[in-house]
């Protein structure tokens, strides 16, 4: 697996958090998706730049994993939120 | 002739002066009325079981029926399974400004933090417990020292308590009490993720910077105005709290305005300050509690007017249960980066000075939890055995105030200022309930009469106990 390039949400992406997860919104796409708890909390370390290496670790432990699956767990995140266009390589990364 | 009927024993009735005319009410059914002389001697009689002429006895026996209702309070506490009302989760003790009245000793503290599994622990037992006893609110609070420095563990446990809430059909409730000192960018996390945050906020600058300054040479102001702005605009509930002294008293009513018109709070909440070596040290004193009583009724008729709600928690919640505002005997279980649960979030050394022991339970380091029923059980009593408290028609929203600081082990019988503005508040607010509102001005301009209720060594009607 690639290791994803640090990330960025872009300025026309948005999001909601409530008690189920978290929505996000796309204003240029008209398109919305939803995050589990789970996958929301890697959005909401990863939006606030939590440094990798602790992100790791705080996933194992808020989702009870071996630190190599929860790395597995966020890359996999990483790479469908990019690909999708939800998130975007910050510049000159 | 009618015979009254006697008092119930379990009938909790108090009789308060408001100069020429009484306050009578039982708090735990919710029943008050302002009577003269002349009815309250009949409602003596009436309850006593002393027969009174037809033509005085219909309205007093009707009030006579109403207010002779049974507390359920202490057979309810004793037999109920577990109940916390919250898990508190206390990140570490250590904290990023220097409040002059910090009563934490967060000075000294160490900056030692939680370990991340063991707060992964304390979450999951909590949801598994509250799962096995069919219970649906999972409520987490949070408590320092300053929660946010360690935000690794404010944040594991927020995400951890929401998978978990979302795994087991649980309502997450997470609360944070902070003194709101962190980057604007950090506000958006915090509005987000809690559903409420109590921001500690002491009025205007100069005051504000006088109680809770960063370090000696700058105050906090600007960074909690901003805090408080953010989360203004955010979906969390906003609750600013005031710690009161001589130096912000006066000025509670144009604070109370501030606050409304600028950060639109569901709540203000005005404490007074508690004494320690550390705010004598510093000159501040805890106002005079008669001033405080009438600055503090002025300040709620201000936010009544803006729709907001006024606390004074001593005050808050006649709701029949005799534990008072304290977490101390509501099961509440907070755990402390070592790995202590208790269930007062202050420094053990605190009240192990005030001869109190409020540990209930401890987390291994493997994550194993144990709770201890007899520790619950004797924190739950703890609150009925206040000597002081017996014959006080507060007794029911107090409970006897922080076991710490107002009414440890041993203290005295006599009523303490705290106990004054207690008893001022609550009787202003009772009478504002009956529509009273003139009474309960009139009470608090007149220094005599104020004495007169507050100091009246037992309030019950009948025998005191
Ligand atoms: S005597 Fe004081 S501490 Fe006790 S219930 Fe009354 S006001 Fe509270
Ligand atoms: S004993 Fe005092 S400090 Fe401890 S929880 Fe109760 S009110 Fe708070």
């Amino acid at each position: 697996m690639k290791k994803p390039k640090a990330l960025r949400c872009p300025e026309h992406i948005s999001w909601i958090v409530d008690c189920g997860g978290l929505l996000l919104l796309d204003f240029t796409g008209n398109r919305t998706k939803i995050l589990s708890c789970s996958e929301g909390a890697v959005w909401d370390l990863l939006t606030r730049n939590r440094p990798e290496k602790l992100r790791i670790f705080m996933i194992s432990v808020i989702l009870g994993m071996e630190m190599d699956d929860a790395a597995a767990f966020l890359s996999d995140c990483l790479e469908s939120w990019l690909r999708d266009g939800w998130l975007i390589p910050c510049e000159g990364a | 002739m009618r015979t009254g009927a006697p008092m119930g024993s379990g009938a909790e009735v108090f009789a308060l002066p408001v100069r020429q005319a009484f306050l009578v009410c039982n708090p735990v059914a919710g029943v008050s009325a302002l009577i003269n002389g002349a009815a309250l001697k009949s409602l003596r009689q009436q309850l006593s079981g002393v027969a009174l002429p037809e033509s005085v006895s219909a309205s007093v026996a009707e009030l006579a029926a109403l207010l002779n209702q049974a507390a359920p309070c202490s057979q309810r506490q004793d037999q109920a399974p577990l109940h916390p009302q919250f898990l508190g989760i206390l990140p570490t003790r250590a904290c990023n400004i220097a409040c002059r009245y910090c009563d934490f000793g967060a000075g000294a503290a160490s900056h030692r933090t939680m370990d991340l599994r063991m707060a992964r622990a304390a979450a999951d037992w909590y949801a598994g417990f509250l799962q096995r006893s069919g219970q649906d609110l999972m409520e987490i609070h949070f408590f320092g020292g300053e929660p946010f420095i360690a935000r690794d563990v404010v944040e594991t446990v927020v995400h951890r308590g929401r998978v978990l809430a979302a795994r087991n059909n649980l309502t997450p409730h997470f609360e944070v009490s902070t003194n709101g000192v962190f980057e604007a960018d950090y506000a958006r996390f915090v509005g987000d993720y809690f559903d409420a945050v109590i921001l500690s906020f002491d009025g205007f600058r100069e005051v504000h910077d006088l109680h809770r300054p960063m370090d000696s040479r700058r105050g906090s102001f600007e960074e909690v105005r901003q805090s408080a702005m953010l989360l203004a605009g955010s979906p969390a509930e906003l609750c600013l709290r005031c710690c009161v002294t001589t130096a912000n008293v006066d000025a509670l009513e144009e604070i109370a305005d501030w606050f409304c018109r600028e950060f639109r709070p569901a709540a203000v909440n005005f404490e007074t300050l508690s004494m320690n070596a550390k705010s004598q040290a510093a000159g501040l004193s805890p106002p005079d509690p008669y001033v405080f009583a009438r600055s503090y009724y002025q300040a709620r008729k201000v936010m009544q007017r803006h729709g907001i709600r006024s606390v004074y928690a001593a005050a808050q919640s006649m709701d029949g249960n005799c534990a008072g505002f304290c977490p101390v005997g509501r099961d509440t279980l907070i755990v402390s980066p070592d790995g202590r649960i208790s269930s007062c979030y202050l420094p053990q050394a605190a009240w192990r000075q005030a001869g109190l022991a409020l540990d209930v339970g401890r987390i291994s380091a493997d994550g194993s939890v144990t709770v201890d029923a007899d520790a619950i059980l004797r924190l739950r009593r703890l609150a009925e055995d206040k000597p002081r408290c017996i014959n006080c028609f507060c007794r029911w929203s107090c409970g006897g105030g922080c076991h710490v600081s107002h009414t440890p082990p041993g203290s005295s019988l006599q009523y303490q200022d705290y106990c004054i503005q207690t008893r001022l508040i609550s009787a202003s607010m009772l009478l504002d309930a009956m529509g009273e509102e003139q009474a309960a001005r009139v009470l608090l301009a007149d220094r005599q009469a104020m004495e007169a209720l507050a100091l009246q060594r037992s309030d019950r009607i009948g025998v005191s106990r």
